[in-house]
Order: C-alpha cells, then sequence, then structure tokens
C-alpha cells in the first residue's frame, strides 16, 4: 500500500465509519459526513455539466463551428438567457418560455413512451395470455397457463379498480354518496392484495439493495484494516 | 349701518354685491337680488347669534338650523308671554332678519312637505360628512362633536342632583319641538331624544350629533320595542378593571342606551359585539382554560436505552457479516437454475459473435456501484471478450466515471487489452428520458432528419447487437426501455438492475419488450453458480444470507417486544 493509497483509504475509512455511526442514532459525525457528500456531489455535479454540456454542446460550436450551426444554437443560447434573465424580479415572467418549452417537450416524450412503451404492450400482454394457441403450446401445462392469464386479468383489473375514484349514479342515502359501485368495491379489495404483494416485493428488493450496500462497506473496511496491519 | 350681499340660492352663502358666481358653490348670481345685512358679526351676534365661536365652522346647513330652532323657540316664548310685550314686539326680528331668512320661515310654514326638504338636506349633509373625510370643515366638525360630547359627560357627572329638578320641565321642552322636527326623526327611524336631565336646554345640533352617532352604532328598533337576540347587551369586566373596582366596560348593541354606571366617575367604553363574536370569544376562553388544565405527564423513557440497544443490534448484526465474509471457509453458491429472465440473458451473452457492437446506459448512482457491479462484471466479461465496439452513456451524474471505472476492472480481470477496440463516450444527460429519445432517434435511420445540429448527429446511428441498462430505479430503466423499445425495437435490450428495480421491471420482460434481465445479489450468485467460477459473489453471498436472517430475526424480535410492551403501557395509561 503506497502512500496515496493509504491516504485516501484513511479518508474513506473514515467517512464509512461516520456514516454507520447512524445506527447508533443522529449524531455530529454523521452529520458532516452527510453535508460532505452533498456538497461534493453539488460541486461534481456543476462541473459535470459545464464540462461535459455546456461547453461541448454550446460554447465550442458557437466558436468552432459553421454559420449553420450557429444558427441552430441560436435557440438554445435564446432559451439560457431567458432563464437567467429571469432571476432578476422584474423580469421573472421571461422563465417562462424556457420552462414552457422543458415542460412541453418533457410531457410529450413522456406520454409517448408510457403510451407505446407500456400502456399498449402490457395490455396486449394479457391480452395475448387467453389465445387458446399459446394455453396448448407446452403439454400439461393448459390449466396453469388459463390459471396465469385470468390471475394476472384479475390482477390488471382489480389494480385499475382500486384507482377508481368515481361513486354510483343512483344512491339510496346519502352514504352511498361516497361509495363505489358495488362491482368495483370488490375488485378493488381484489386490487388491493396485488398492490400489497407488489409493494412487499419492492420493499425485499429496496432492502436487499441495501443490505448489499452494507456488505460492501464491510468489506472495504476489513481489507483496508488487514492491509494496513500487513495481513495481506 | 346695512350692507349689501348677495345671498346664493343654492347655497345660502353671502357674496359681495358685485359677484358673478357664489363663492361657496360657483353657483351663478345673475338675477340675484342684493340684500341687506347688519354691517358687522357682533351686531349680529348681539341680536340672535347664541352660538359659541368654536360653532362656527359649522356647516352652514347646521348653522342656519339651530338659528331657526331657537328663532322659532323664542317666537313660541314671546307668544305665551302675550300682553306682556309690546305690539311690535313681533315684529321686531322682522327687523333684523335678513330677507332670505323671512324667506324659509315662511317657506317652511306655507308648506306642508317644509320638512321633508330640510331632512333631505340633512341626509345630503351627513353624506358629504361621511365621504369627505380629508376636507377640513369635517375636521372641525369632528372636532366640535368631541367637544360637545365632553361637555355632555360633564354635564352628566357632576350635575346628577340638578337634573332631577329639571326633569319636571322635561314634559314642556319636549312639546316645544317644531313638528318639522319629529318628521326627521321618524324619517330616520329613530326613537325620540333620550330625555336625560339636560334635554330641554339641548339646541338642535346637539340632537343631530345623537341622530348621526345613532346611525352608525344604533340600528332602528323594532316597533314591538324587542331588541334582536343577537343584539343583547351584555356586561362585560375586564380583569384588569376588576382591579380597579369601579371601572366598568359596557357592551352596548342596538338602540339600547347607555348604562349609568355604579359611580359617577365610571368610564363608559362602547364595544360592538355580535352573537358570534360572543361564541368566538367563548371558544377561545375554554380553549385557553383547557390547554392550563392539569394532564397526565407522559413517562419520560430512559433516553440511553434507544441508542444502547440499537448499538448491541449494530454491533451483533455487522460481527455477524464480519465473520461471513472474513471466515476462511469454503463459501458456497446457491444450486439450481437462472430465473428465465436471467437466463435469457446469458444466453445471449454467450452467444454473441465476434465482432460485435454494445451500447451501455449507466443509470446508476454510486451507492449502488457495489451490487450493479456483481450482476454487470460476468456479462461484461463474457461480452466485451467478443466485441469490437463499446460506447456508453449516462444519465446518471457520476455515470462516466463508474463506467471507466467498472469497463477497467472487468478488462483487467478478463484480460482484453485496453486498446483491443474502442470504447466512446456518448456524454451525460441529466434527463434520461430525453437521452433515451435521441439515443433511440439515432439508432433508427429512418427519423433522421436533414440540417440537424451538430449535438444530435453525435448520436450513434449504427445498429447495435444489444443494448446493457445498468439501472438502480424503476424509473429511469423505464424511461430507457420505453423510448428504445419502441423508437428501435430491433435492437435486443437487455437489464442490469438493482433488487429493488427487477420486481417492477418484470413485466417488460414477460411482454418482450426486453431480452433478458439481472436483478439483486441473488441472481448474481446464480450467474456465478451457472458459470461455475469461484468468484466474489460466494462470500457476499453467504454474508447476504447472515444478514437478511438476522435482519428478520430482530424484525420479529422487535414486534414482539411491542406486542408485549403494548398491554403493559396500555394498563398503565401512558399516552
Amino acid at each position: 500500500m503506497n502512500l496515496n493509497e493509504l491516504i485516501w483509504g484513511a479518508v474513506g475509512f473514515l467517512l464509512t465509519v461516520m456514516a454507520l455511526s447512524y445506527l447508533i442514532g443522529d449524531n455530529f459525525f454523521f452529520r458532516l459526513a452527510t453535508h460532505l457528500f452533498i456538497g461534493l456531489t453539488a460541486g461534481y455535479l456543476a462541473v459535470i455539466l459545464i464540462n461535459q454540456i455546456i461547453w461541448p454542446h454550446l460554447v465550442v460550436p458557437l466558436a468552432t463551428g459553421t454559420w449553420t450551426e450557429r444558427l441552430w444554437l441560436v435557440i438554445p443560447l435564446g432559451l439560457v438567457l431567458l432563464l437567467i434573465l429571469s432571476q432578476i424580479p422584474k423580469l421573472s415572467g421571461l422563465g417562462k418560455v424556457p420552462l414552457a418549452f422543458l415542460a412541453g417537450l418533457t410531457a410529450a416524450i413522456a406520454i409517448g413512451g408510457a403510451v407505446f412503451g407500456t400502456l399498449i404492450p402490457q395490455s396486449r400482454v394479457v391480452l395475448d395470455a387467453f389465445d387458446p394457441a399459446r394455453w396448448y403450446e407446452i403439454p400439461g401445462q393448459t390449466w396453469l397457463r388459463i390459471l396465469d392469464a385470468a390471475v394476472m386479468l384479475l390482477g390488471t383489473v382489480g389494480t385499475l379498480s382500486y384507482f377508481h375514484f368515481g361513486r354510483k349514479f343512483k344512491t339510496g342515502s346519502k352514504d352511498e354518496e361516497t361509495q363505489r359501485p358495488l362491482l368495483l368495491e370488490g375488485l378493488s379489495k381484489v386490487g388491493q392484495v396485488f398492490i400489497g404483494i407488489t409493494l412487499g416485493a419492492v420493499f425485499a428488493g429496496i432492502f436487499s439493495t441495501a443490505l448489499v450496500a452494507l456488505i460492501d462497506r464491510l468489506i472495504f473496511l476489513g481489507v483496508f484494516i488487514i492491509q494496513l496491519t500487513g495481513g495481506m | 349701518m346695512m350692507m349689501l350681499v348677495l345671498i346664493c340660492p343654492e347655497c345660502n352663502a353671502h357674496n359681495p354685491p358685485d359677484a358673478e358666481s357664489c363663492q361657496d358653490c360657483q353657483a351663478s348670481l345673475a338675477g340675484v337680488a342684493p340684500s341687506e345685512l347688519p354691517d358687522s358679526l357682533d351686531s349680529e351676534n348681539e341680536d340672535f347669534d347664541l352660538f359659541e365661536p368654536e360653532e362656527k365652522d359649522l356647516p352652514d346647513l347646521l348653522y342656519f338650523l339651530k338659528q331657526d330652532d331657537q328663532a322659532e323657540d323664542e317666537e313660541s316664548l314671546l307668544e305665551e308671554s302675550g300682553a306682556s310685550q309690546p305690539e311690535e314686539s313681533p315684529d321686531q326680528p322682522e327687523e333684523h332678519t335678513p330677507e332670505w331668512l323671512d324667506t324659509v320661515r315662511k317657506r317652511a310654514r306655507e308648506e306642508e312637505d317644509s320638512a321633508g326638504e330640510l331632512i333631505r338636506r340633512v341626509s345630503a349633509a351627513q353624506e358629504t360628512l361621511a365621504g369627505d373625510h380629508g376636507e377640513s370643515h369635517h375636521e372641525d366638525f369632528e372636532s366640535w362633536i368631541q367637544k360637545l360630547r365632553e361637555e355632555a359627560r360633564d354635564k352628566a357627572a357632576g350635575q346628577d342632583e340638578a337634573s332631577e329638578e329639571r326633569s319636571s320641565g322635561e314634559g314642556e321642552a319636549g312639546e316645544s319641538d317644531p313638528e318639522w322636527l319629529s318628521r326627521v326623526r321618524k324619517a330616520h327611524g329613530s326613537l325620540e331624544p333620550p330625555r336625560e336631565p339636560d334635554a330641554a336646554g339641548r339646541s338642535l345640533l346637539e340632537w343631530l350629533v345623537e341622530l348621526e352617532e345613532g346611525q352608525e352604532e344604533n340600528p332602528p328598533e323594532e316597533e314591538d320595542g324587542e331588541i334582536a337576540e343577537a343584539e343583547v347587551t351584555q356586561p362585560i369586566r375586564t380583569h384588569g378593571d376588576e382591579a380597579a373596582g369601579d371601572r366598568t366596560q359596557e357592551v352596548r348593541t342596538g338602540t339600547t342606551p347607555a348604562k349609568e354606571t355604579e359611580t359617577a366617575k365610571a368610564e363608559l367604553v362602547t364595544v360592538g359585539i355580535t352573537r358570534d363574536e360572543h361564541e368566538q370569544a367563548d371558544l377561545l376562553a375554554t380553549t385557553i382554560t383547557d390547554e392550563r388544565a392539569d394532564r397526565p405527564t407522559p413517562l419520560e423513557k430512559p433516553k440511553t436505552a434507544g441508542w444502547l440497544v440499537r448499538a448491541i443490534l449494530a454491533l451483533l448484526l455487522i460481527t455477524g457479516m464480519s465473520l461471513a465474509l472474513f471466515s476462511g471457509s469454503q463459501a458456497r453458491l446457491p444450486g439450481g437454475q437462472l430465473p428465465p429472465a436471467g437466463q435469457a440473458l446469458w444466453d445471449w451473452a454467450a452467444e454473441l459473435l465476434e465482432g460485435a457492437s454494445l451500447l451501455l446506459v449507466f443509470d446508476y448512482q454510486p451507492g449502488y456501484a457495489a451490487e450493479l457491479e456483481l450482476i454487470a462484471a460476468p456479462i461484461l466479461k463474457e461480452t466485451l471478450a467478443k466485441a469490437s465496439e463499446v460506447a456508453f452513456v449516462s444519465s446518471s451524474a457520476s455515470g462516466t466515471l463508474l463506467a471507466e471505472a467498472l469497463l477497467t476492472e472487468v478488462m483487467e480481470a478478463s484480460a482484453v487489452p485496453k486498446d483491443s477496440f474502442p470504447v466512446e463516450n456518448w456524454g451525460y444527460y441529466p434527463v434520461g428520458a430525453f437521452g433515451a429519445y435521441g439515443i433511440a432517434s439515432g439508432l433508427n435511420a429512418s427519423m433522421q432528419l436533414p440540417n440537424l445540429p451538430e449535438p444530435t448527429l453525435t448520436f450513434p446511428q449504427r445498429d447495435y447487437e444489444g443494448i446493457l441498462i445498468l439501472s438502480d430505479q424503476f424509473d429511469g430503466a423505464q424511461a430507457w426501455i420505453e423510448q428504445l423499445t419502441v423508437l428501435s425495437p430491433d435492437t435486443p435490450v437487455h437489464l442490469l438492475v438493482s433488487a429493488q428495480a427487477g420486481p417492477m421491471l418484470m413485466p417488460y420482460f414477460e411482454s418482450g419488450q426486453v431480452s433478458g434481465m439481472l436483478s439483486g445479489v441473488g441472481d448474481a450468485a446464480g450467474l456465478e453458480s451457472v458459470m461455475d467460477q469461484g468468484g466474489v459473489v460466494a462470500r457476499r453471498w453467504r454474508a447476504y444470507q447472515v444478514g437478511t436472517l438476522s435482519l428478520v430475526a430482530m424484525l420479529v424480535l422487535g414486534v414482539m417486544i411491542s406486542l408485549i410492551a403494548q398491554p403493559q403501557s396500555d394498563r398503565r395509561g401512558e399516552v
């Protein structure tokens, strides 16, 4: 272990211990490590944005590009200037233009992706599950395929019903004004089960990921100590 | 000595004989005959002006009303005196009365509706006063009213005994009120002026002052005399004044007259209060009382127990995992097969042709690097050995550093020379969806438009044998999947994701949008088992199992303790 590795290893060791000290409660060392990470992240992000976006995609083309490229860059440059000028209180309205452009573009891309990349393909999967040709594709698993399709359909309809916030068209009493139709109410109960299972799986995944991160830090600490004591 | 003046027909103001328009209202004085008036105000005051000097700033209307009132009183007194007065005496005032005043009096006697005209003028004057607070004459009027109030209070406080003696004459004074005055009172919906001890001596001006105050504070009383329920008079005695003993605050609403306080020195403070305000005040008082009430204080739990328990549990967890990691015994990997998604990815990597081009998407944070390196390293070792071209793009700020570190580590581990193939960096995209859209558009040659700016032309415009998305979050991976699978459906997309993103991304594999997927340390251990290679995953897998069992045991223990402790705390009544 050379001096460089020793210094940075010691810094990493101390910061890891300071972060792990949260196990016994919030304390000064944990906050110090947290603030240090946040500050470093912010500074690093600023450098990355300048170095990888503003400089290569705006400054360099403006300085060395052709006139066509420069004319194209007038659009983002103008939007950037409007966003900067909006920081002046009297000119705050100017920021609406770039923000509207950004919001509209994001919405267009996100909605297009959600519809054509998620909604339609996933709906098609549910429908394809009821294709009889697929039921008999593997001999001996026909009923399993049918059950799989039924559960998938039930889960989809139940989950969608859970997020249905309508009410009955005709209500007999005042209590029924806040109730969903009986069919949707029953399906929403089924949907709760599927949502619960999904959230449980997500929690297990988060737990697993956190545990792996802890294992990695323990390995780092152990290896550093072993190297420091000359064990390796 | 007499002097000639022009009396304005609109406002009755006096103007010089040569004036063409009124100095006050600017009305035209054309055709107005000059009138004779005494030369000095002194002579006028000696005859019939009984105003105090402070009252000179009274608006003209009130000024003349008072003069009119007093003049009529004098006439009635003269009539009552009968023969004691010389016959010429009724004509005596006529000699000193200006012509305009005679006109007003004559009109008041002849026209039955003359009182109505006065009402309108009174109303107009009040509206003018209410709407024009900035004018100086109104300020003077206010100061004059204030003085009248103070005088009335002084008189009320200091002349109690005298008032009783004069009370017998009040009836006569009330009867002496002119008829038009009664009409004014009736038209304003007001009661008769209060018969106070000095009512007989009160002038019309004082009554007008009270009338003005009554319109602001006192709504008309109902005919049956009952006061509305919301206008009940409620005396309120404040805490601070209770110490003084004789100071009383009286809440007066409606037309209820002010009560006399117990002592003559009492100071009346009028506070308008409605029922809603009273209820709010009661609610506030109740709240304050409730806040000050004694409550059972929660038992303080020992603060040291919490962190001590956590420290012991953390020490046990770390010790157990460290032993699993650094003990010398052989670690075993889980047997069996990979899940279908993992197996599909491994099969794709194993069957990848030589000279393939790959695109890597780095969409994870440094905190998840350990887990993703466990998953990605075996796949990258297999694919980089066959690749001839590799490009990477990142949608996380540290993606470039993570990519360089991972690729360097894999190349060193697989003995692939660094310069054996070019590694291109397509940059960092702060918004993952934008980067995904741009990359996917670049992959689809039919979407290329002419004359696009230079940055968009830097997107890879070639066919890749596969795209590997390394992501730690569901949202980030989903954005890439949605754009890439729609805009470039022929390019196989594979996922190398963390355990927390895996369950949510599984439907994309079921739908065929994603060709293969590995998630979490479990899949990494299974992959290493399939590869039959002793690697770094085995010990981690053992520590992972120890950690999972420890945490599950802690969760169960915590639930049991809370279930046991809860009934005891309920029995003790802890909050």
